[in-house]
């Protein structure tokens, strides 16, 4: 979904949906991050950002539907989000990976440990594709909003569509500390 | 500045881990060196520029213990910090090693990026934090119903953490319903461990061999190819053992308590075997997502 306000253009990410943006105007965004996970990369030396919003872990579970919308599972749309990043010349050693997401909502007695299994199965493509996670906000049973700013690249995470601690990827902080080390 | 960074530990998968996950973390990194033990590991510091150690405590020939305090001991090498990378649950243990200058601890399982965070912490001049994380600490279970759910969450949590794996306790009737050729794998293999302390016992753990694949691809994070050797299938099963057994020990028997643990072994079985490790009493079924895995945690107090 596309708005304007300003000069900025907006993204609604909804659930099971990804966007993929190399325009420095725009801002991706995706609301309501309970037991989903939402995960955004961001290359600062192109310019070029994506954010995924998957609601189950696995797609062996239902390969009719993960055939039809490989994004509604995290490891089919990990991949696709990463496939469509690389695609767009990024790089997997300059990514920035940001992670929100991953609550027990709803299943605070841990039945199902949906979000759990959501970062189980990203954590393990990022690790199999050789990228680290460079901020995270998972957990909790918090509902969670993520937007990535894609003129600076910063990804910032809402808890609770208020600003409560929110937590902020910053390209040129992680710049720097890659130089000052 | 680039580090010159020394990994000592006797298993080859969580040497693997840890170079990849400094190698990823863009830390400034000149040299990576290796040990298996802590004695190789003197060695290399003797001969060689070190800013940093990265070692396991429970290792043969010379553990991590025994390393630090020869580090100490020596001039030139006791300003070189430390990180300890373990599975050892014991408080006592970890203040002995503080005492001794160990900068931080990082228990076992951890995350490729809590490496990166240390490696920064240990090598700045504000300091580490020491990482506590591990297995859901509770109070040590009394009930023998209590200790199977605890034995229950320790293992999916190392599994979680260390292979990315899902564990779900199940009944025996249902993997002894796993019975025609078909739904049972062919060959398994059997990691053991023995431990000694306050109570001494074994650690037993049975998988069928093509799990023991895709532990290695998951721990090492690459997938199943000739680049994974028959040692890593083995090496990597072994630490699943060695991990299960340490975060095992303090949230079963308790945090306050030292042990030493001896090296994992491997045996491998045949259907028969498997059954047979089945109808043992003290087996605990699980199933790791599609396979089948039976686990022994046996101890008693010592005289």
């Amino acid at each position: 979904m596309r708005s304007e306000g300003g000069h900025a253009v907006v993204y609604t990410v909804g659930i099971s949906d990804m966007k993929v943006s190399d325009n420095a105007s725009d801002v991706l965004v995706t609301h309501s991050l309970g037991s989903c996970i939402g995960l955004s990369l961001y290359d600062p030396e192109i310019g070029v950002g994506g954010l995924v919003h998957c609601m189950m872990p696995v797609s062996k579970l239902d390969p009719v539907k993960a055939a039809a919308n490989p994004l509604m599972f995290t490891d089919t749309g990990v991949t696709s989000l990463l496939k469509s990043m690389f695609e767009r010349g990024a790089n997997r050693r300059r990514l920035v990976v940001t992670v929100a997401g991953a609550g027990s909502l709803l299943d605070e007695k841990g039945f199902f440990k949906i979000g759990e299994k959501n970062y189980t199965i990203l954590r393990k493509i990022l690790w199999k594709n050789d990228i680290l996670i460079s901020e995270q906000d998972v957990g909790g049973n918090i509902v969670r909003t993520m937007y990535l700013y894609m003129d600076t690249g910063k990804t910032v995470i809402k808890r609770n569509l208020m600003t409560m601690n929110p937590v902020q990827t910053d390209v040129g902080q992680r710049t720097r500390l890659k130089e000052e080390a | 500045m680039s580090l010159n960074i020394l990994i000592v530990d006797d298993s080859v998968t969580i040497r693997t881990v840890i170079a990849k996950a400094i190698g990823l973390s863009n830390a400034p990194v000149n040299e990576i060196q290796f040990a298996s033990n802590g004695e190789e590991a003197l060695n290399i510091l003797n001969k060689s520029f070190v800013d940093l150690v990265l070692a396991d405590i429970n290792m043969p020939v010379m553990n991590g213990v025994e390393m630090v305090e020869r580090m100490q001991s020596q001039d030139q090498l006791k300003k070189i910090p430390v990180v300890v990378v373990s599975t050892e649950g014991s408080s006592t243990r970890i203040d002995e090693l503080k005492a001794k200058g160990v900068k931080a601890f990082i228990r076992k399982p951890f995350t490729p990026e809590s490496i990166y965070k240390v490696i920064v912490e240990a090598t700045n001049a504000y300091g580490p934090e020491t990482d506590h994380r591990g297995a859901p600490q509770s109070e040590v279970p009394k009930t023998e119903s209590d200790r199977k759910r605890v034995i229950g969450e320790v293992f999916e949590s190392v599994l979680q953490n260390l292979a990315f794996m899902f564990v779900e306790s199940v009944e025996r009737e249902t993997l002894q319903s796993m019975e025609s050729p078909h739904d049972l794998p062919e060959k398994f293999i059997k990691a053991s461990m023995a431990f000694t302390g306050p109570v001494h016992g074994w650690v037993n753990l049975m998988v069928p061999d093509e799990l023991a694949k895709e532990l290695a691809s998951n721990i090492i994070g690459k997938e199943i190819d000739k680049s994974i050797s028959q040692r890593h299938l083995n090496d990597a099963l072994k630490e699943v053992l060695n991990v299960t057994c340490g975060n095992l020990l303090s949230a079963v028997v308790g945090t306050k308590q030292v042990f030493d643990a001896a090296s994992p072994t491997l045996t491998e079985h045949d259907q028969q075997g498997w059954k047979d490790f089945l109808e043992e009493p003290q087996s605990i079924p699980f199933m790791i997502e599609d396979w089948p895995a039976l686990l022994q945690f046996l101890f008693e107090q010592a005289k």
